[in-house]
């Protein structure tokens, strides 16, 4: 039987881009509760298991499962997710788009994303056309943090907006998820996070390094994860 | 799925709303530029302009109704936006459904929106009293012989059956396409030409089938003993033959396009 705290599972997961492996026989076990960085150089890997728990890819072998799930209709109900692109149309406005997941999604709450869309000074009327692209990429971020997930997957959440709005999105991030939901945050950027983390994944070149909570290396390596990462990937 | 289906709804309306009000406008402008005076302006140089702009209207209207259908598949499911649909709690089979319902619904629309405008320039009252004298003996047919109302059921049926199953099709090229690691949009092309040619080869080995051999026997013994039927029942029989027919492939483009969406998807 599974356990009620995994959240999340991998096992063996391998996914092979023509001759590359990008994901080579990955086991990953994640609890409730955990706030993880998943931590590697550029093509290490991290979008493509992101992708592959979303089910927008296929895994070459192995398995994923979500809340005790294939990736399917339920898993896509408990996952929140922030792909590493733009996916929202541009004739739409913001309030078109809190309608939409309004209506998909039974865990959006609208007046949370309200209020934040105010402290980032972001009009729902505007349209998606006239918006920056690092406007885009909070508003996406904002959607995907008002919902009331279990699994929130961002990929690389902060790498496009201005260091000023970084510490308020991580903030939002931090005080936007509830207790028993794992956040899953892929990004190059450790310092920027490491206050936050809990537990830190590594991956290079497709291949799960090290998974350790931040104490434990803290106290094994002596140093700060993004010490120990410039280590493990100097180049 | 009706959400799916607004929002789709939505989608395509934005573009085609527009474009329906301006045909209308267009085929209310050349009508009214019938008259006499209006021929004789300027040697009729704006008469000829403006019927020009119309049909090339209608051709736009044609055009833009296969692209967005195209277009709505390929970048909403298969391009960066599938990043949002396919990660929505919704079945594949749904997405595929509302996709096709709403462009069956955009194809029978343009169709009639190009009828309607082609209508309004050749207005007059003889053809609005022709039209109701038609309408008026349509409805005599069809009290005389309740047959008249099956068949046109069928009819429609059969139209709405062949734009699900055409449009399917298209789809599936587009999942096929899909399936190629590099060039997928060119690979969609191929599948389309490949596909097409595939089927109407097929069509045709069936047809000659049909007409030598045993089954010519066959054929001609089925011929004898549908003789003795009624035309009515015939003809019956012939429509839902045809609705099948077309369903048919309709369904296998449909179970193939839902298996790859959901065994083989792999968004970039």
């Amino acid at each position: 039987m599974e356990q009620r705290n995994e959240l999340l599972v991998c096992a063996g997961l391998t996914k092979t881009y023509g001759g590359t492996k990008a994901l080579d026989n990955l086991n990953l076990t994640l609890g409730g509760g955990r706030f993880v960085g998943l931590l590697g150089p550029n093509g290490s890997g991290k979008t493509t298991l992101i992708k592959l728990i979303n089910g927008l890819i296929q895994p070459t072998s192995g398995t994923v499962q979500v809340d005790g799930q294939v990736p399917g209709v339920h898993t896509h109900s408990v996952i929140s997710y922030l792909p590493d692109r733009g996916y929202l149309n541009d004739w739409m406005r913001v309030s078109d788009l809190m309608d939409f997941f309004a209506d998909f999604y039974a865990d959006f709450d609208r007046v949370k994303a309200n209020d934040m869309l105010q402290s980032l000074h972001i009009s729902a009327l505007d349209r998606l056309k006239t918006l920056s692209k690092g406007t885009k990429e909070k508003v996406q971020l904002i959607l995907t943090m008002s919902r009331k997930a279990k699994l929130y997957l961002l990929d690389e959440p902060i790498a496009g907006v201005d260091p000023a709005a970084r510490d308020y999105i991580l903030n939002t991030i931090l005080y936007n998820y509830s207790e028993d939901a794992s956040v899953l945050l892929s990004t190059h950027l450790i310092a920027d996070i490491e206050r936050v983390l809990d537990e830190v994944i590594f991956l290079k070149n497709g291949v799960m390094t090290l998974h350790e909570s931040v104490d434990t290396i803290r106290e094994e390596h002596g140093k700060s994860v993004d010490m120990l990462f410039r280590e493990v990937f100097a180049c | 799925m009706l959400k799916l289906l607004k929002y789709e709804w939505k989608a395509c309306a934005r573009v085609f709303l527009p474009l329906y009000g301006v045909v209308l406008l267009m085929s209310v402008i050349n009508a009214l530029m019938t008259t006499d005076s209006a021929q004789n302006f300027m040697n009729g140089i704006p008469s000829v302009i403006l019927a020009l702009l119309f049909v090339a209207l209608l051709v736009a209207v044609f055009v833009v109704t296969v692209v967005i259908l195209i277009q709505r598949f390929y970048q909403n499911l298969l391009g960066d936006e599938g990043y949002l649909m396919f990660t929505l709690p919704v079945t594949v089979a749904q997405h595929i459904l509302s996709k096709m319902i709403v462009a069956v619904a955009v194809c029978l629309l343009s169709g009639l929106v190009a009828l309607v405008s082609i209508a309004i320039i050749g207005a007059d009252t003889n053809l609005i009293f022709g039209i109701g004298m038609m309408l008026n003996e349509f409805g005599k047919a069809i009290a005389a012989d309740p047959n008249g109302l099956g068949y046109m059921i069928e009819g429609i049926l059969l139209l709405l059956v062949s734009l699900a199953s055409g449009v399917l099709f298209i789809y599936l090229c587009m999942a096929l396409g899909h399936l190629a690691k590099k060039h997928r949009v060119l690979m969609s092309v191929v599948w389309y030409f490949v596909l097409s040619t595939a089927a109407q080869f097929l069509f045709t080995f069936v047809m000659f089938g049909t007409m030598s051999g045993p089954m010519e026997t066959l054929m001609t013994a089925l011929g004898s003993a549908l003789n003795g039927m009624p035309q009515q029942v015939l003809l019956h029989g012939v429509l839902i033959g045809f609705c099948v027919a077309t369903a048919i492939p309709g369904a296998i483009c449909y179970f193939v396009t839902h298996y790859i969406l959901k065994n083989r998807l792999n968004l970039e």
